[in-house]
This record gives C-alpha cells, sequence and structure tokens, in this order.
C-alpha cells in the first residue's frame, strides 16, 4: 500500500537519523549516477467542500459536475500515466455539504472514526494535503479531532489523537497564541521511490526528496473570528516561507511544493492579504505552487480572470513569475497536474525547466460527458451517505395544507407567507439581541415566488399537506442566498413594491382580446409583504411606476418618512434587480446565516404549521377592474382547485394545456372580482 | 479573491493603515463598530492635523452619506469630499460617489448618468461592489438603452471576485437565457453554487 509505504518512511526518520525531516541515505544517494533522470508528477486536488459523491443532498439527485467520486478516476488514470507521482491537496476539504454538516453538528463523528472525505481520501492515499479556510468553520476542537491532531490551543484539551489522515497536514502560517508554535507541522519533507534512467537506458529506484509547505489565508481571523480570536495568530506568507524554505533545503528537499489555499494578487505585499500566492512565487526555492480557494482553473489559455492576467503570469504555460502553478478548480471538477523531469547533477536533483508541463485536468469530456465514477468511493462512504439522506428526509414539523406557487402571481400566499415570517423573526431577534438601535422600528418582510412556472408545469415550489422535511425547505426557500436586514422609509416600501409590480403587463380594461397578465419580469424579483400590518393593491391598468395604490401600514396610509426595517436576502439588499435605493446602503444586518437555514429553524420551532396561522395572510390584491377582454396567465395544468382553496374566486381555467409541451395551461382572472 | 480589499485596505494620512473588516457573522458587530470607531478615530485625527487628504475626504463623505436624505447641507459636503477623493484616485469614493448620484439625496437629485461615469471608475479598479451596480445599471437601462450584454460582461468581472450577488444574477441569466446567454442550467447551477461559497466569505463595504 502506498499509504503505508509512506508512513514507514516517514517513521523511519527519526529513528535512523534523528535529524527531523530528513531520512538521507548515502549509500543509496551516491548510487545514483550523474545524467541520471526521472518524470513525476504532482496532482493536486483542491477546493473538494466535502464533495465526495457526485450527489446534490438538497434535491436528492445525483449530480456528475462534481464530487470526489469522479476525480478520483483522474487520479487513477494520472497515476498509470505518471508512476512517479505526488498526490497532494490544497484544503477547503472538511466542509461544505449536508454530508459534512450531518457528521459535523447533527450527529458528531466519534474519535475513533474518521471523517467520510478522509476515509476516500485515505482509501486512494494521498502523499499530503495542506488546510484551507473553511477547515476552521466548525471550530478548533473538530478541526483537531477529525485530522487526528493534538493541538497545544487553548480550548482544545490535552488527549490521544484521533482517527485521521493517513497522510502527513502541513500549515505553516497559523500559530497557537498559547504555544507561538505552528497549529500543524509546518512542512514535512517525505522520501519518494521513483523509477528514474540511469545515463546508459537503464533504469533505476532512486530516492526523491519531496518538500511540502502550507498556508492558509491569513483572513481566516475575520472570518472564523468566534472561533479563533485570542487563540491563533496567523503570519503572512512570504515572510513564513523566508524562514522555512530554508530549512527545508538544509533537511535534503530535492524539490519544494507550496500547498498554498489562496489565490494570486499582485498588489503591494501585506502578511495579512487574502492572496498572497503571486508574492510567495518570488520566495528563493519554491519548485511548484499548488493555490486553490478561488474556484478556479489555471493555467487556462482563454482566462478573463484578473488574477491570471497579471504580470508575471503566465496563464499558458502556468507559471507564476516563472514558478510551475496549478489550481484544480473545485468540488471535485479537475485535477491539477504539473509534471516535472528531473536530472541529477552534482550530486543534487535540478528541475529540468524546459521539460516541465502544467494542466488542470477537468472531469468533463470534449462530449460534456462525465468520466465515469470510482465506484469503490460510494461503496466507501455508503453508511455515511445514507445517513445524510435520511437526515434530509427526517421531518422538521407538519402542515395542514398545500404550500405551492402555482397561484402566486396572482395572490396566493400559500408557499410565501412561511418565508417571511422566518426571515421577521430571524431579524427581529437579531435587533433584540445585538441591534438595540433599531428595537423600536417595526420589522417587516418581503419574499418571492422563486419557482414560478418559468422552466414549466415543474417549475413551481409543492410541498404536500402532512410532515415538512428539511428537502421541502429546499423548495420553499430554493436559493443559497443569505439574509440581510434593510432600514427603509414609507416611501422607499413604495418604490420597492413599484418595481416588483413590474411582473406585471399593463391590461387595457377596454380591449376586447385576451391580455397576458404577466410580463418577462422574473418571479424571483416578485417581491411581496404578507404582514396583517401592511396592505396594497396593484392596480395593473397603469403605467410602471404608478402602480401601488392604498398602501396602509397598521390601518392607515404608510407614512412616507417613517423608518421600517426589511427582512430580504443578500442579492435584493446589495443592489439585485435595481429596486430603488436599494444598494447595500441600506443594510443593517448582513448575516451569515442562509434564509433557508432561517427557515428550517422556524419550522421547527413551529412544528405545525397551519393555512390560517402560516399561508393566508394576503398583503396585497389587484385593484378592481372590469376589462372587456379576458386576462390570462399561466400556470401548471389542473390544479385550479389550489386556487379556489387559497380563497382566489376569481380565477377560471381556460384549458388543460397551453400548447407549448412544458406541462402548463391557461387560466383567466376576473379583475372585477 | 478579492483584491486588496479583504480588510478594507483603508490608507489614512499616507501610510498605510489597515482597520479591522466589517465581517458581519451573528453576534460578531462589534467588528463593524470597531471599524466605524477606527474610522472616527481616523477621521479625527486628520481634522486635527488640518490638511485631510484624499482618505480624509473618503472618510469624511461616508460619514456624512448618513444624514444626505434629509440634509441638503449634508449631501453637498458627502458629495464634495467623495468627488474631491474619487479624483485622487480612491475607487472607494468613486463607487460611494456613484452610489449618491444613483439615489439622489436632500437637494441633490438623481443623475444617472454622473452616477454611471463613477461607478465605472470604481469597476475599472476592480471594486466588484461598483461591478455589480454598473451591471444593474446597464442591464436595466438606467442611463440609455439597456445593455444586457455590457452588463453581463461587468457581472463576471464582479464574479471573478467571488461576488455572490453577481454569481446569482448570471445564474438566473443562464436558467432564462437572458443577457445573451443561451440558456445552460448547468452554468447556472455552477453559478448558483459559486454564489453560496462566495457567502462564505463576504467581502465589506469598500
Amino acid at each position: 500500500m502506498r499509504t503505508t509505504h509512506l508512513f514507514l518512511a516517514l517513521l523511519a526518520v527519526p529513528i535512523l537519523h534523528g535529524c527531523g525531516g530528513s531520512d538521507d541515505t548515502p549509500s543509496q544517494a551516491q548510487s545514483v549516477p550523474e545524467g541520471t533522470r526521472t518524470t513525476l508528477a504532482l496532482l493536486e486536488t483542491t477546493d473538494l467542500h466535502s464533495n465526495v459523491q457526485s450527489y446534490d443532498y438538497f434535491k436528492l439527485a445525483e449530480d456528475k459536475s462534481i464530487g470526489f467520486e469522479r476525480v478520483a478516476t483522474l487520479i487513477k488514470t494520472a497515476r498509470t500515466e505518471f508512476p512517479n507521482n505526488v498526490l497532494l491537496d490544497n484544503g477547503d476539504t472538511i466542509q461544505g455539504t449536508a454530508l459534512s454538516d450531518y457528521q459535523a453538528q447533527v450527529k458528531p463523528l466519534a474519535c475513533s472514526e474518521t471523517l467520510a472525505m478522509y476515509k476516500v481520501m485515505n482509501a486512494i492515499g494521498y502523499d499530503g494535503g495542506g488546510i484551507g479556510n473553511h477547515e476552521f468553520n466548525y471550530g478548533l476542537p473538530y478541526l483537531n479531532q477529525v485530522t487526528g491532531s493534538q493541538f497545544n490551543v487553548e480550548g482544545v484539551a490535552a488527549a490521544a489523537p484521533c482517527a485521521g489522515p493517513a497522510f502527513p497536514q502541513v500549515l505553516a502560517n497559523v500559530s497557537s497564541v498559547k504555544s507561538g508554535a505552528p497549529l500543524f507541522a509546518p512542512y514535512r519533507v517525505i522520501t519518494k521511490t521513483f523509477t528514474a534512467t540511469r545515463p546508459d537506458g537503464t533504469t533505476a529506484n532512486v530516492p526523491v526528496k519531496i518538500g511540502i509547505i502550507g498556508f492558509t489565508p491569513p483572513t481566516i481571523m475575520a472570518w472564523d473570528k468566534r472561533w479563533l480570536d485570542g487563540k491563533v495568530t496567523t503570519q503572512g506568507l512570504v515572510e513564513t516561507a523566508q524562514k522555512y524554505v530554508p530549512e527545508m533545503r538544509a533537511k535534503g528537499a530535492d524539490l519544494v511544493v507550496a500547498i498554498s489555499h489562496g489565490g494570486l494578487d499582485n498588489s503591494t505585499y501585506a502578511a495579512d492579504m487574502e492572496n498572497g500566492n503571486w508574492h510567495l512565487s518570488k520566495v528563493a526555492g519554491i519548485d511548484a505552487m499548488l493555490i486553490g480557494h478561488s474556484h478556479q482553473i489555471f493555467p487556462a489559455a482563454t482566462s478573463t480572470v484578473p488574477q491570471f492576467n497579471l504580470p508575471g503570469v503566465d496563464k499558458v504555460k502556468g507559471t507564476v513569475n516563472g514558478v510551475p502553478t496549478v489550481m484544480a478548480n473545485f468540488w471535485g471538477k479537475h485535477l491539477g497536474v504539473i509534471k516535472l523531469e528531473l536530472a541529477y547533477a552534482s550530486g543534487k536533483w535540478t528541475v529540468d525547466t524546459t521539460k516541465t508541463t502544467v494542466e488542470a485536468r477537468s472531469t468533463q469530456n470534449a462530449d460534456k460527458s462525465y468520466v465515469a465514477a470510482d465506484p469503490s468511493v460510494a461503496t466507501a462512504i455508503a453508511a455515511e451517505h445514507a445517513a445524510t439522506i435520511d437526515y434530509v428526509k427526517t421531518p422538521i414539523g407538519s402542515t395542514d395544507f398545500r404550500m405551492n406557487t402555482y397561484f402566486a402571481d396572482v395572490g396566493d400566499v400559500s408557499a410565501i407567507q412561511i418565508v417571511n415570517q422566518a426571515q421577521a423573526k430571524y431579524v427581529a431577534d437579531t435587533i433584540a439581541t445585538n441591534l438595540p438601535q433599531y428595537q423600536a422600528l417595526p420589522v417587516l418582510s418581503v419574499s418571492a415566488p422563486f419557482k414560478s412556472g418559468f422552466g414549466g408545469g415543474n417549475d413551481f415550489t409543492d410541498v404536500a399537506q402532512g410532515n415538512v422535511a428539511i428537502n421541502n425547505a429546499a423548495d420553499l426557500y430554493l436559493y443559497p442566498n443569505t439574509i440581510y436586514a434593510v432600514k427603509v422609509k414609507g416611501s422607499d416600501i413604495q418604490a420597492w413594491l413599484e418595481t416588483a409590480a413590474k411582473r406585471f403587463n399593463r391590461i387595457d380594461p377596454a380591449a376586447t382580446a385576451d391580455q397576458a397578465l404577466v410580463s418577462s419580469f422574473p418571479g424571483y424579483n416578485f417581491d411581496m409583504f404578507t404582514s396583517p400590518d401592511l396592505h396594497y393593491e396593484i392596480d395593473v391598468t397603469q403605467a410602471v411606476g404608478s402602480r401601488i395604490k392604498n398602501l396602509t401600514y397598521k390601518g392607515a396610509a404608510i407614512d412616507p418618512n417613517a423608518d421600517f426595517i426589511v427582512a430580504t436576502n443578500n442579492y435584493r439588499a446589495s443592489g439585485g434587480g435595481s429596486f430603488p435605493g436599494l444598494d447595500g446602503s441600506k443594510t443593517i444586518y448582513a448575516s451569515p446565516d442562509a434564509n433557508r437555514d432561517a427557515l428550517i429553524g422556524y419550522i421547527k420551532a413551529a412544528k405545525t404549521l397551519s393555512l390560517v396561522g402560516n399561508g393566508s395572510a394576503r398583503s396585497w390584491s389587484f385593484t378592481k377592474v372590469a376589462t372587456a377582454g379576458r386576462v390570462t396567465f399561466k400556470s401548471a395544468a389542473g390544479q385550479l382547485a389550489l386556487a379556489t382553496a387559497a380563497g382566489l374566486a376569481n380565477v377560471s381555467s381556460i384549458n388543460s394545456d397551453d400548447g407549448s409541451g412544458k406541462g402548463l395551461a391557461d387560466y383567466a382572472i376576473d379583475l372585477s372580482r | 479573491m478579492r483584491r486588496g480589499l479583504a480588510f478594507g485596505g483603508l490608507e489614512f494620512a499616507g501610510r498605510p493603515r489597515r482597520v479591522p473588516a466589517c465581517v458581519m457573522r451573528a453576534g460578531e458587530v462589534l467588528a463593524c463598530v470597531a471599524l466605524a470607531t477606527a474610522l472616527a478615530t481616523a477621521l479625527a485625527t486628520a481634522l486635527s492635523a488640518g490638511a485631510p487628504d484624499a482618505s480624509t475626504e473618503l472618510a469624511s463623505g461616508k460619514a456624512l452619506l448618513a444624514g444626505a436624505a434629509s440634509s441638503a447641507a449634508d449631501a453637498k459636503a458627502a458629495q464634495a469630499h467623495l468627488q474631491r477623493a474619487a479624483e485622487h484616485g480612491l475607487p472607494a469614493a468613486a463607487f460611494h460617489l456613484g452610489l449618491l448620484y444613483r439615489r439622489g439625496a436632500a437637494g441633490l437629485p438623481a443623475d444617472k448618468t454622473q452616477a454611471m461615469k463613477w461607478l465605472r471608475v470604481a469597476a475599472e479598479a476592480e471594486l466588484p461592489d461598483a461591478q455589480f451596480i454598473l451591471g444593474q445599471m446597464l442591464m436595466n437601462g438606467e442611463a440609455g438603452a439597456a445593455d444586457g450584454v455590457e452588463a453581463r460582461r461587468w457581472f463576471e468581472r464582479a464574479a471573478e471576485h467571488e461576488h455572490a450577488a453577481a454569481h446569482f444574477e448570471l445564474a438566473m441569466a443562464y436558467r432564462r437565457g437572458a443577457l445573451g446567454l443561451p440558456p445552460d442550467e448547468a452554468e447556472a447551477q455552477r453559478h448558483l453554487m459559486e454564489a453560496e461559497h462566495g457567502l462564505s466569505h463576504r467581502a465589506p463595504i469598500p
């Protein structure tokens, strides 16, 4: 086994020589004749984010574009091509899916168990790994446990190491405040036995010492402040490398490979910069860089990504200031491959830089299909995968009504109100706890029907009466947004609704021909309130900008100068959809939590949802107007009963198939009723 | 990646001085309070020195923005400070000036042409928030004819800085076949993934 071999080599180091990290064997080294050559490949995975299988846990469906099980196939292919290889991971490995949340938070991993992600990495045999910023997301005790470490840091009790990766992990620029020493081993020098060709054409096995050193973005101190503040410090990439690379060389490293979780940035160097690898490349003695974090592909000849179009960056060859560099995308979509040819001269290995090649290999084939999954990966984590699916399907509450968006465009709020309630409660709770200066202001919420038929009759939210599970919450809140709260005036609310009302075409009451009610304005921008305190009409006979009528708050016309807090999402608060005045400047709170997670929390707390309490608070209606012709809209076929159940007595069915072939039918709405 | 923005990168009185990021997590509004305090301190220091430079102009202009909607004096002063800072090459000042022109303020009618001019300055300097808002203006034709293709290019540039809302915009465009793109559900999914990831480590407002 590769892993075993590596481990024996590592264990042998101090026993044989006791000189920390080097296991030079002079007899072997001296037996390598001058002019001997060997070719090796450095293989990189990065930003796997716990995507072991090609699977989307929220959709409960396969997603072939992602997953370690497919990059595993690329690894095996590359190993056939390059028998001399070093497989390294760049970090952001243990966080990012429902699987990782399950193992970290829902049913925390036992000390004796290996994390699913590391389990499959151990099976394929990695030579080493770095640590990304997301490794810190679940806190230091968890990181200590799952990496099988023994951190000497505040908050982590001394104990025997737990199960973890069977390969060394390196991180040079994060130190424990308590010990002053690096949290992980800053670097390792590992000895690989490679096949080489002697000048006489015969082959030989030769030892090559690969030094690996790891870096993470110093900005973890801001991102994971709650876990890290006062416990660890970070150091800049350049000064850290300047300290350790000469040590690695002194310990016999023939090659020094930087595993640096970060991208490229040529702005003035700072020790706290997020993407310090452009500067790192200039530190003497680094032979190759495996980078990541940006979720990009490098090299890529046609890349327009700014960081790959900097001076000194060769996006065709894959070099940064002459140092071969690879970034292998994310979620197991790519494998980074740096091929190096070494020549043995004057008693040491030297890279023949004219032979170096760098590439990022995709799991997607030229014909858009994907390479086959390595079946051993799914087998290895079958139990964890099944448990995660069970967790996602676990009921978190129940509903006495069918929550759907089939008629959201004409007033049904059965799938909207619950989202608004969850958002408003989340923001109100946050204000009560952390933002007392806003405590006197009313908290409202807006949401929109994200699934409103654009993709056809199946593109609607539809949660059946009965149990509600986590995957249903993903149907109720489709997108991975986070909660934002904005402070606005009554006049801003009016303007907000005017923009949302672009959802409708202007209706001519005198026209006798059918008129389509819904415009091309996207459903995800049709923001609506569902509060008993707020009421308004949408007059679709008026031009855009003059449609909101009788906007009242607690029974009186809204005060244009009154302040309100509105719960929404990051996209809207940051200026998405061009809603007047919403450009980031009105944001009073940018939550780290997803709207979907707030919804899950709300349903868990409420336990039972009712139509009366959670699905029928219509804040808006159409201004009544008699039309000479029909006003029509589309929804899924055969759902009229749901409109009736929602109290929309003015909706009628025109046909059961609109002829689009997309499962849609035509309906009419009588605006006079 | 976010070039030079991770910690605000605000510079005062000609020497680099980094202030804590306004990265807000649950229960951690204190980081933002720290930022505001640092700004106020820097402002006071600079004012007492009597020689405001571009960074001080930016800080002064930003501090006045809160009152700009109701006070014509604040609006005018904010505009003047931001303009001086922007003309001295501070992209963050160009960004806030652009937003001020786009929103309008007391005694300062919205001017979408000026807004786009200054947002473009900030966007060219790789401020992802500016790139995103400029894209919004182009997509909606706020200062002339809508230009979905140019809007998309700015969203793509902002997305390269992991701007979550820009990724979301691109996801929707791929889903709907908008902004000159063919419908491509795989690309839409990819951008949604990127949006989610971008939200896990956000840059503060410049």
